[in-house]
C-alpha cells in the first residue's frame, strides 16, 4: 500500500501539467464512460425483459392463428367442398404442423411453458381429428366425419380457451411484472442519479485540486516576486518537487534570485576593495605630504638652500679645498633627492645612493666614529620601493644605537633576495633596543621625538606606515636586537617588483 | 510546491480514497440492481420430467386443495410436475371435459375424482388406451380399467358417522339428513349407507330410531350448494335433527349458514374434514363434530401409487387413507 502511494506520489510529482490536466480528463472521462456503459447495459437487460414478456404473447397469438386457419378452413371444406379451401387446408395444416415441431416446450412449473405443451399435444390430435374429418368429407363418410369434426372442434375450443387463458395469464403476470420492472427502472434511474453526481463531485474536485495545484505556486511566486520588488532579496524560494511547468518556471526563479544575491555580494565585495585600495592611497600621499611638509618647515626654501649649497661648492673649488666641495655635493645631493616630488616613489639604487650621500654628510660631522659597510645586490637595483624608506632608519642607527658609544659605530646596509622577496638589512653595533621599545615602535605607541634636530623629522613610524600601505600588508618591518650594547637590525622585508 | 507536503500527502489520500469509494460505489450499486432485480421472466423455472394431471370436481374444495399441494411436493421429488387441471383455463370445465384435456394433452399420468357416470368410465378407459394412467381418489370408478384408486373406504367413513351419530339420541325417531354429492357413485354411497345402518343397529334394538335420509347436492352449477343448504337450515328445522356433511364445502356452507340464520342449536352437524373453518366450528360447538380424511395421507398415496405403476408395471387396487374423528 505504501509503496503503491509512494508511486502515485511520483507518477503526479513527474508530470507536467499539461499531463496532469489530460490524465485528470482522461479519467474523468473514463469514468463518466464506464458509468453510463453500465447503466446502458442494465437498461437493455431491462428492456430485453420487457420483450420477453411481449414475445410469449406473440407466439401465442401467432399460434392461436395457425389453429384458427385449420379450423376456418376445415369447417369451410365441409361447408364448400372446393379445391382452394382444400388447399388452404393442407396450408395451414403445413404451417401449423411446422411451428409446432419448432416449438419448445419444457415441462416446467411456470404456467406458460405447460400450458404450451398441453396446446402442442392437443394440436397434434386435433390435426389427426381434423385429417380424419377431410378424409371422410371426401369419402362422403357423414357419421365419421361428423365425429371427427366434433371432436376437433371441441378440441380447437379446448386449445382456443388454453390459448386466451394463457394470455390472460401471462397478461396478468406481466402486468405484476411490469410494475417490478418499474421498480427495478426506478432504482435504476436512481442508480444512475447518484453514479453521474458522484462523477460530477469527483470531476469538480479533481478540477478544484488542479486549479490549486496549478495557481497557488504561481500566485507564491507572484507575492516572492512582489517581496523582492521592494528590494528584499533574502526571500527563500523553496526548491519544487513537481515536475511541471510552473516548477521549471519557480526553480528558474529561484535560480535568477541566487545569481542575483551572488552578483550583489560581488560588487560589494569588489567596492570595499576599491574604497580600501582609494583609503591607502590617500593615507600614502598624506604621509609623503606629511613628510615633505617637515621640510617646508625648515623655514628654509629648499631651493634657495640648494642654491646656496651649490654656490658653496663652487666657492670650495675656486678656493682650492675639494673635500669642503666635495661635502657641500653631497648635502646638496642629499636635499635635491629629498625635495624631487616623483609621487613618492623610488627604486632600491637611488635609496642606496642617498644613503651613500648621508653617510658622507655624517662622516664630515663625525669623522672616522662611523662607518657604513655595504653589501648589495646589484641586481635588486631597480626594485620599487617608498621614497625616504631607508635614510629614516639609518638616521635612527646613528641617533639612537651609535651616538654616544665608545667604540667605531658601524651601520651594516645588506640588501639581498631570500625567498621571492627582497629583504633590506640596516644594522648597527650600537646601544640596542629594549623588546618594549622594539614592540612599541612597530605597534605605533611610541612617539617620535619632534624636537630631535638631528632628524630630518621623518620618523621610523612613518616608514613603516608607508610601507605597510604602499605594499598592503602587516609585518613588512621587523626590528632584531639581542639586547644591551648589541646593536639593532632592522629588516624590511619588499616585494621583487622589479620585473 | 513542496512547501506544503502534509497538505499533498492529504490530497493525494483524499483522491484515493474518493476513487475507492467510488469504484465501490459503482460495483455495490450495480450489484444491488442486479440482485434486487426480480423479474420473474428470467427466473429460472424448475423443468420436469414428466407432467401428472389432477383433475377434481370442485377446485375450491379445501381438503381437494390439500390433497393436491402434498401431491405436487411428492411429485416434484419424483422429477414430475403436477398440474391442477383447469386452474389456467377461463372456462368453467367440468372433470370430463378436463379428462377429455388432459388425454389430448398427453399427460403422463391422470388423477381423478372420479364419479358414477359412464362417460367418466369411458374416459378412463380411453387414457388407458392411449397409455395414460389413471389413478382415481376420494371416489372411485371401480368398473373403469384405472390403476388404483387412493381414497378412504366409504365403509370406513360411514362406520365413523355411525358412531358419532349413535352418540345423538332423542325420544322419539332421529332425522338424520346425509348431504352427498350427486356425483359421488352410487356404489360408495351404498357402502357409507350400509356402514352407517350397521353401526347404528345397536342402537335401534335399544329403541332409538333413526330415520335417514340422503339428499343429492346438485353441484353442476357453483352456488348450488350453498342454495340447498341455505334451503334446509331454513325451512328443514324441526324434520331434520342430524345433518351429515360428506364433504369440505358442503360442511363449510352449513357451518356459516347456521351462525349466519342464528340456527346455532337447531341441527346436529357432522361434519368432514380439518380445514381450519371447520375445526373452529366444531371448537365452537357449532358443528358436533368433523370426519377427517387425512389429506397429506392422501396426496402422497396418489404419488406413490403412480410411482410404483411406473417402476413395476403393476399397482395396489386400493391405497387406504386413514380417516379420523375431530370433536
Amino acid at each position: 500500500m505504501k509503496k503503491m502511494r509512494t508511486f502515485f506520489s511520483n507518477l503526479i510529482h513527474r508530470m507536467s501539467i499539461r499531463r496532469q490536466l489530460l490524465v485528470s480528463f482522461i479519467i474523468t472521462a473514463l469514468v463518466i464512460f464506464v458509468a453510463n456503459f453500465v447503466i446502458f447495459i442494465e437498461i437493455d437487460r431491462q428492456l430485453s425483459s420487457v420483450d420477453d414478456v411481449y414475445a410469449g404473447n406473440e407466439q401465442n397469438n401467432e399460434l392461436l392463428e395457425l389453429i384458427e386457419a385449420v379450423q376456418n378452413s376445415m369447417t369451410g371444406y365441409l361447408q364448400v367442398k372446393s379445391t382452394d379451401i382444400m388447399e388452404d387446408y393442407y396450408r395451414s395444416v403445413y404451417a401449423l404442423s411446422e411451428k409446432l415441431d419448432t416449438m419448445e416446450t419444457p415441462i416446467s412449473e411456470s404456467v406458460a411453458p405447460a400450458a404450451r405443451d398441453d396446446v402442442k399435444n392437443m394440436a397434434y390430435v386435433y390435426l389427426s381429428r381434423a385429417d380424419e374429418t377431410i378424409q371422410g368429407k371426401r369419402g362422403r363418410d357423414v357419421e365419421k366425419y361428423s365425429g371427427s369434426y366434433a371432436q376437433a372442434t371441441e378440441l380447437y375450443t379446448y386449445m382456443r380457451d388454453a390459448i386466451t387463458s394463457l394470455n390472460a395469464e401471462q397478461f396478468k403476470q406481466n402486468t405484476r411484472e411490469y410494475s417490478e420492472l418499474r421498480a427495478s427502472m426506478k432504482l435504476l434511474e436512481t442508480a444512475s442519479f447518484i453514479i453521474l453526481a458522484l462523477v460530477f463531485f469527483i470531476g469538480v474536485f479533481l478540477t478544484i485540486i488542479l486549479t490549486d495545484r496549478i495557481t497557488s505556486p504561481i500566485t507564491d511566486l507572484s507575492k516572492k516576486a512582489e517581496i523582492i520588488s521592494t528590494g528584499n532579496f533574502r526571500v527563500e524560494i523553496p526548491v519544487s518537487p513537481w515536475n511541471d511547468e510552473v516548477s521549471v518556471l519557480s526553480n528558474a526563479f529561484s535560480g535568477m534570485l541566487i545569481s542575483i544575491r551572488d552578483y550583489m555580494e560581488q560588487q560589494k565585495k569588489s567596492l570595499e576593495t576599491e574604497r580600501d585600495l582609494r583609503e591607502r592611497e590617500l593615507t600614502m600621499e598624506a604621509e609623503i605630504k606629511e613628510a615633505q611638509l617637515k621640510y617646508f618647515q625648515a623655514q628654509i626654501n629648499p631651493h634657495f638652500l640648494f642654491n646656496t649649497l651649490n654656490a658653496g661648492m663652487q666657492l670650495a673649488m675656486l678656493e682650492s679645498a675639494p673635500r669642503t666641495g666635495e661635502f657641500l655635493k653631497n648635502v646638496s645631493e642629499f636635499f635635491r633627492y629629498n625635495i624631487s616630488s616623483d609621487k613618492g616613489e623610488s627604486t632600491i639604487g637611488e635609496e642606496v645612493k642617498l644613503i651613500d650621500y648621508y653617510i658622507e654628510i655624517l662622516k664630515a660631522r663625525f669623522g672616522d666614529e662611523l662607518d657604513l659597510i655595504k653589501d648589495v645586490d646589484e641586481n635588486l637595483s631597480n626594485v620599487k620601493l617608498p621614497k625616504m624608506i631607508i635614510q629614516p632608519i639609518v638616521e635612527n642607527c646613528v641617533n639612537h644605537g651609535i651616538r654616544g658609544i665608545d667604540r667605531k659605530g658601524f651601520i651594516y646596509l645588506t640588501i639581498y633576495e631570500q625567498k621571492g622577496e627582497v629583504l633590506i638589512s640596516i644594522a648597527d653595533n650600537g646601544i640596542g633596543m629594549e623588546k618594549e621599545t622594539i614592540d612599541a615602535i612597530l605597534n605605533g605607541t611610541i612617539k617620535p621625538d619632534e624636537n630631535n634636530k638631528d632628524s630630518n623629522g621623518v620618523g621610523v613610524r612613518s616608514v613603516i606606515n608607508r610601507l605597510e600601505l604602499f605594499y598592503n600588508k602587516k609585518d613588512i618591518v621587523e626590528i632584531i636586537s639581542n639586547g644591551k650594547d648589541e646593536g639593532t637590525e632592522v629588516i624590511i622585508h619588499v616585494q621583487n617588483n622589479a620585473g | 510546491m513542496k512547501r506544503k507536503p502534509d497538505r499533498q500527502k492529504l490530497i493525494i489520500a483524499i483522491m484515493a480514497g474518493i476513487m475507492a469509494l467510488f469504484i465501490f460505489g459503482v460495483i455495490s450499486l450495480f450489484i444491488m440492481v442486479r440482485f434486487n432485480n426480480t423479474n420473474p421472466v428470467k427466473r429460472d423455472a424448475r423443468v420436469y420430467d414428466k407432467k401428472y394431471a389432477f383433475i377434481s370436481n370442485d377446485t375450491d374444495d379445501a381438503f381437494v386443495r390439500d390433497v393436491y399441494n402434498v401431491a405436487k411436493e411428492k411429485a416434484s421429488e419424483h422429477d414430475a410436475y403436477l398440474e391442477f387441471m383447469g386452474d389456467h383455463l377461463s372456462g368453467d370445465y367440468d372433470s370430463h371435459a378436463l379428462m377429455e384435456i388432459a388425454i389430448a394433452s398427453r399427460y403422463d399420468a391422470i388423477f381423478v375424482e372420479a364419479d358414477d357416470s359412464r362417460e367418466m368410465t369411458s374416459l378412463i378407459n380411453e387414457a388407458e388406451a392411449e397409455g395414460i394412467p389413471v389413478i382415481t381418489y376420494m371416489n372411485d370408478d371401480s368398473k373403469s380399467n384405472r390403476q388404483s384408486y387412493v381414497g378412504s373406504n366409504f365403509y370406513v367413513l360411514g362406520m365413523q358417522y355411525g358412531r358419532e351419530l349413535r352418540k345423538i339420541k332423542k325420544d322419539d325417531t332421529v332425522n338424520v339428513l346425509v348431504l352427498v354429492k350427486e356425483t359421488l357413485p352410487e356404489s360408495s354411497k351404498n357402502s357409507f349407507s350400509s356402514s352407517l345402518m350397521s353401526e347404528i343397529s345397536d342402537e335401534r334394538t335399544q329403541g332409538n330410531e333413526y330415520d335417514i335420509d340422503f339428499y343429492q347436492l346438485d353441484t353442476s352449477q357453483s352456488f348450488n350448494v350453498e342454495e340447498a343448504v341455505r334451503e334446509i337450515v331454513l325451512y328443514k328445522e324441526g324434520d331434520v335433527d342430524v345433518v351429515l356433511c360428506l364433504d369440505e364445502i358442503t360442511t363449510t356452507n352449513f357451518y356459516r349458514a347456521l351462525v349466519d340464520y342464528n340456527k346455532v342449536g337447531k341441527f346436529e352437524v357432522i361434519g368432514y374434514y380439518n380445514s381450519e373453518t371447520i375445526v373452529q366450528g366444531v371448537e365452537r360447538g357449532v358443528l358436533k363434530a368433523a370426519v377427517s380424511v387425512d389429506a397429506t395421507e392422501m396426496g402422497e398415496s396418489c404419488i406413490n401409487a403412480i410411482e410404483e405403476y411406473f417402476e413395476s408395471g403393476y399397482v395396489s387396487d386400493y391405497f387406504s387413507v386413514g380417516v379420523e374423528i375431530i370433536k
